[in-house]
């Protein structure tokens, strides 16, 4: 079985099996175009610490059997977008929500849809529910707009609130 | 000194301690410790500004994802989350006008809707919110690509009718005043409306097609929307007299254009219709057995690029009767035929004689597996069928004993039909069937089976008219003893090491897939 050496930013080295992180179309290019044939081989990320890289290593080696997802079919009749997850994927993805953010950077970066899909799976429902003003507290975000702006966002879109 | 102690206390910085102490400077003393107080105060906002400004853009960066992702995080979002979610930062308010969460649109009985007390009722109604839906036209009209209306209730219907007529009203106002705020170009590609055909009446339920207006508007929508590539109108229920002019203005305006169509009972009972024959870049067709004549299915032959007829029964599929052999004759292998039968209620097929069948799938729990449907298939398709089973779970009980089981008749069907290559089966086998099955379909490749459905048994004996050689028996004697080793050398024999016997869960997920229309 071909293995690969995956470099963290944080310069640690992890050997993965090439089967496992296949799911990755960004490692998958790196493989093809240089070439990785000898097992030696190192492929630096510089986007991705070793913690991140554990949890996106753990997460492939589940889900390596799976099969591509047909998500983006276009052909597909629309459906409902659900944002209901396996028991597994519910557990794997308990933790911190720095590490969250950290994992769906990891997971873009990569290239990994299933993971990403995931990772925004969560954080859509992490906001349902939620008022602006509690999304910002719950994600540390500083709200750049004006006053003004923010009127005329609350006239441009009101049409949105249920009523 | 009272300042020494503040700067002390509250760790000021030794210039911040300076600017204060120069502003002090000339206050009369009643004045200073109010004047410190503000002063402090304030420093310490300016502090925590600062700090937030610190730890939310650099530290967790929330508010500065990248548009990719905040497009997904905003497709998994109700209308009202998006518009929410919205108000927190720039980088969200520009996320929410990013096209692609806006591409599926489906409208259910609540969509855009406003609660309204009936007094005749005494019940709350949900009716179109007109201004809303006006409002979502012109803000993001441009970006739908599917839109679907499923109503889900009679009263619902009422919702979708008005959202039609938005729809077209915006639709015709741009091509005479393309410049004006209530008029919209639209993009959509796919349009998919199934109508609420169950009246749920206290002496028993009846099924009421639609007409009228619901139609009016509906032929309306179609001929305003002129991209579309796929055109999905299910369980229309129509009298014969309005079928026949149904599709009329999607002829007219997307004969060229159209891809997919779906038109499942247009008619409640037999009535051919001819228009679905007229788009000439048709690749796909999904058609119940009652609208399909022999008229149409010559015409098909024209139709060049026509790869899949799907013959689709649901519950509400009224009488129907195949086509007649020499027109299926006419058009052999131009395209596949796949019989579907997915109903509530006991249903049998509808059998096309002489027509190119390569797939026959039931999924109804309350049809047994027949006799007389194996040999149907075994005497029209056994020359082309690839593709066979029950779906679903059964809602019926059935025995364990070998005569009542379905393991004989399905062994005939798979050493008559010899291109097979995926099988469904929910019923009820025994372990020493399975072996006996994959090894004597020699192109088999997809095998389902239920692990709750399958017996560990050793009963091939009963198969009176097999003749297999000692090694043959006695590989089966060894390996249909226990669930594992028969698993291992099935899979053995499909080629797939990790193929096993599926919970009824995943017999379910891989079901679902196969009758979606």
């Amino acid at each position: 079985m071909p293995f690969v050496n995956l470099e963290s930013s944080d310069g640690d080295l992890v050997k993965v099996d090439v089967d496992v992180i296949k799911c990755s179309v960004t490692i998958n290019a790196l493989i093809e175009h240089l070439g990785l044939e000898d097992d030696n081989e190192v492929v630096p990320l510089q986007n991705v610490g070793t913690e991140t890289l554990h949890k996106v290593l753990a997460w492939a080696k589940h889900h390596k059997d799976d099969l591509p997802s047909v998500d983006d079919d276009e052909d597909d009749p629309p459906r409902e977008r659900r944002t209901d997850i396996t028991t597994w994927d519910a557990n794997f993805i308990k933790m911190e929500q720095i590490q969250l953010f950290d994992l769906i950077l990891a997971a873009n970066y990569l290239d990994i849809s299933g993971l990403l899909d995931l990772g925004c799976k969560i954080v859509a429902d992490m906001i349902k529910g939620k008022t602006a003003d509690e999304i910002r507290t719950m994600f540390n975000i500083v709200n750049d707009l004006t006053p003004q702006e923010q009127e005329q966002i609350r006239k441009e879109n009101e049409w949105c609130e249920e009523k | 000194m009272a300042l020494e102690h503040i700067s002390s206390s509250r760790s000021l910085s030794t210039t911040e301690t300076i600017a204060i102490a120069e502003e002090l400077h000339g206050k009369d003393p009643d004045g200073v410790a109010e004047f410190l107080n503000w002063k402090l105060a304030e420093l310490e906002a300016k502090r925590k500004e600062e700090e937030a400004q610190h730890f939310g853009v650099n530290e967790s960066g929330w508010g500065l994802l990248p548009d990719l992702i905040l497009e997904k995080i905003f497709s998994y979002l109700s209308i009202q989350q998006r518009y929410y979610a919205s108000c927190t930062c720039r980088q969200w308010y520009l996320a929410f006008y990013l096209q692609k969460p806006w591409h599926d649109f489906i409208m259910d009985d609540y969509t855009l809707c406003r609660r309204k007390f009936d007094y005749g009722d005494r019940s709350w109604r949900y009716i179109l919110d007109h201004h809303r839906a006006q409002q979502l036209i012109s803000h993001v009209g441009q970006y739908l690509r599917h839109l679907s209306l499923t109503p889900t209730s009679f009263f619902g219907l009422f919702a979708h009718y008005h959202f039609m007529n938005h729809v077209s009203a915006y639709a015709e106002r741009f091509l005479t005043d393309p410049d004006s705020v209530q008029a919209c170009e639209f993009k959509i590609q796919h349009f998919r409306f199934t109508f609420y055909c169950d009246i749920p009446n206290r002496a028993e339920n009846y099924i009421i097609g639609t007409g009228g207006d619901i139609l009016c508007s509906l032929k309306r929508i179609i001929s305003n929307l002129p991209h579309l590539l796929r055109l999905d109108l299910i369980d229309l229920l129509l009298i014969p007299e309005d079928a026949i002019h149904l599709l009329d203005e999607a002829c007219s305006v997307l004969c060229q254009n159209l891809r997919i169509l779906t038109l499942i009972n247009g008619t409640k009972d037999h009535f051919s219709l001819l228009h679905p024959a007229c788009f000439v870049n048709l690749q796909f067709l999904y058609i119940s057995p009652q609208n399909l004549g022999e008229e149409m299915v010559e015409m098909l032959a024209h139709a060049a690029h026509l790869r899949e007829l799907h013959i689709v029964q649901n519950s509400y599929t009224g009488y129907a009767q195949g086509v007649d052999a020499k027109s299926w004759f006419k058009v052999n292998h131009l395209f596949k035929v796949f019989l579907r039968t997915k109903s509530k209620v006991d249903k049998d097929m509808v059998w096309q004689e002489r027509a190119n069948v390569v797939s026959v799938l039931y999924d109804c729990p309350f049809t047994k597996f027949s006799s007389t449907s194996v040999i149907t298939v075994i005497d029209l398709y056994s020359e082309s069928i690839k593709e066979f089973g029950h779906l679903g779970l059964p809602k019926f009980t059935s025995s364990r004993k070998f005569v009542n089981r379905i393991d004989a008749q399905l062994l005939t069907l798979c050493r008559r039909c010899i291109y097979l290559t995926s099988l469904f089966v929910r019923d009820r086998i025994s372990t020493s069937t399975a072996l006996l099955i994959v090894s004597m379909t020699p192109n088999l490749r997809d095998f389902n089976i239920r692990r709750n459905a399958l017996l560990k048994k050793i009963d091939f004996m009963f198969h009176h008219n097999l003749f297999l050689d000692n090694n043959f028996t006695q590989w089966i004697k060894l390996n249909a003893k226990s669930y594992e080793k028969s698993g291992r050398e099935i899979g053995k024999i499909l080629g797939n090491f990790a193929w096993k016997p599926l919970s009824d869960k995943d017999f379910k997920l891989i079901c679902s897939k196969q009758t979606a229309y």
